[in-house]
């Protein structure tokens, strides 16, 4: 009944697909860039955050956080959707969007250099999460940070993997990257 | 026709490196722009760092690109949207020698630090394409300073797959178009904005246009006359980056010309060549058709009317 709700507040279903590591593709659910296109209906997206939280109680449901979080994000809430982003992780590891939103969410917090480190380690991340018993907070993902910087200071995977793509790669100048 | 701008004395060193946002580098330079963000070479970026010290700006940099083969790209795409990037995108560490590296520009570092947060462009890392959400574009032109009624319309319909922002624009546009709205060079030197407008005459842009062109005419009077030249030069416009600019004059809904030139990606250039061979052509709804001394060489049907379009800036 709540999402029902929801959704008639926000003018389009709430629905989100998965990001595997596995398969490198890019985000496949659109509800932050609807949300994005109507973010300045502060009054609805205030209500609807209280709806998530209401919904939320008792249980733990990866749509639903990830979206309070989207709702968070687009009300300059930044520290709020990142904890949303960590309950989302937790509901679900291996879906990269997750990782891919608290990366966003640190970097509008103006900490570009985790936003950076997730972005270039997903994978790494991922790997390491899954010795973490299933457990992330703000302390957990600095120990995994660690845990990767120093994995990869002895294995150089992040310069392996760069030199490669560098080494196949040619140098061409253009302006014309932009939307 | 050339389709950038070297300037032979005020802001040289710069346009050395990286010239096609030159007048915005000027608005920030004036006072008239908060920040901006570039390109450049990674070879280049010591030196670009001391040019913009010279002219008493900060810089910090973003994340490094390297070009990649379209096939490549492809790879990482898999989802509704398309992604038009081209690069490949690593933490920019200051060591690497290969490639580009987005850079922020700015008098204060406050606003290099608002820029970097929302400043991220569609990059391809390790194989997957990481795009920012779109909020985050909005952001990002609020912190460069577009006046707030065109980033409300780029909500709107900076949307590929439904609209054409350009046509949409021409459709908000009431009377005649203004040349300090025209933001068809944006990359090409000749633009004296970055943005798509709300209208082609809405008043913000005309005032920081309008404030822009006077700070240049003081300083390089040739380049201000060549922006005014440039400016008001008949357009077809197929796409954003699928632009025709023409050495000539428009009639009504008709083009006389010269010569043409092409703004845009190569990979998008159509009916180049006949645009090329004619002299002459009608643009319509439902049609374009390209003359060489009256007589027809092609016809262009369109689907929808932003298909091929013409913009005469006054």
């Amino acid at each position: 009944m709540i999402i029902k709700e929801i959704e008639e507040i926000l003018g389009f279903k709430l629905e989100r697909g998965q990001n595997l590591i596995t398969k490198p593709t890019e985000r496949n659910d659109l509800i932050i860039d609807k949300l994005s296109r109507i973010s300045h209906k502060r009054d609805d997206l205030e209500r609807v955050k209280e709806l998530f939280k209401k919904a939320l109680e008792g249980q733990s449901d990866e749509m639903l956080w990830s979206t309070l979080g989207y709702v968070h994000y687009m009300l300059e809430e930044f520290s709020e959707a990142i904890s949303c982003f960590y309950n989302t992780i937790k509901c679900c590891h291996i879906n990269v969007d997750n990782w891919v939103d608290l990366s966003f969410g640190y970097r509008c917090l103006g900490d570009i250099e985790t936003s950076n480190f997730i972005f270039w380690n997903l994978s790494e991340l991922i790997t390491e999460f899954c010795n973490m018993d299933n457990k992330i907070n703000e302390d957990i993902l600095r120990e995994l940070i660690d845990k990767v910087r120093k994995g990869n200071k002895d294995k150089s995977l992040s310069r392996l993997i760069y030199n490669r793509k560098l080494s196949r790669t040619k140098n061409k100048r253009s302006s014309l990257f932009r939307r | 026709m050339n389709i950038i701008y070297r300037p032979k004395e005020y802001c040289k060193e710069y346009a050395e490196i990286s010239c096609g946002q030159l007048p915005q580098l000027i608005a920030v330079r004036k006072g008239l722009k908060p920040v901006i963000d570039e390109l450049i070479p990674i070879e280049k970026y010591q030196e670009f760092k001391s040019v913009c010290s010279k002219y008493g700006l900060k810089m910090k940099p973003g994340w490094g690109y390297v070009e990649v083969a379209e096939s490549r790209i492809l790879d990482s795409i898999d989802g509704d949207k398309l992604t038009t990037t081209k690069y490949f995108g690593f933490p920019f560490s200051g060591k690497q020698k290969e490639g580009f590296v987005r850079v922020f520009i700015a008098k204060d570092e406050e606003n290099i630090k608002l820029a970097q947060r929302f400043g991220w462009y569609p990059l391809v890392v390790k194989g997957r394409a990481i795009i920012k959400p779109f909020i985050d574009y909005l952001r990002f032109g609020k912190v460069l300073g577009y006046p707030e009624c065109c980033v409300d319309f780029f909500k709107r319909y900076n949307d590929h797959s439904k609209f054409s922002n350009l046509y949409e624009t021409y459709k908000n546009t009431n009377g005649e178009l203004n040349y300090l709205c025209n933001c068809l060079f944006f990359d090409f030197t000749y633009s004296l904005i970055h943005h798509i407008p709300c209208s082609y005459n809405c008043k913000d842009t005309i005032k920081y246009a309008g404030a822009l062109l006077k700070e240049i005419q003081n300083e390089d009077p040739d380049f201000a006359a060549k922006i005014e030249y440039y400016q008001k030069l008949p357009f077809l416009v197929f796409g954003e980056k699928n632009i025709y600019a023409f050495e000539g004059h428009s009639k009504g809904n008709e083009i006389h010309y010269t010569k043409s030139m092409y703004i845009g990606r190569p990979i998008d250039k159509k009916f180049g060549k006949e645009i090329e061979q004619g002299n002459h052509m009608i643009i319509e709804d439902e049609k374009i058709e390209i003359f060489k001394d009256n007589n027809l060489i092609c016809k262009i049907d369109k689907e929808k009317p932003e298909d091929g379009f013409m913009l005469q800036f006054k």
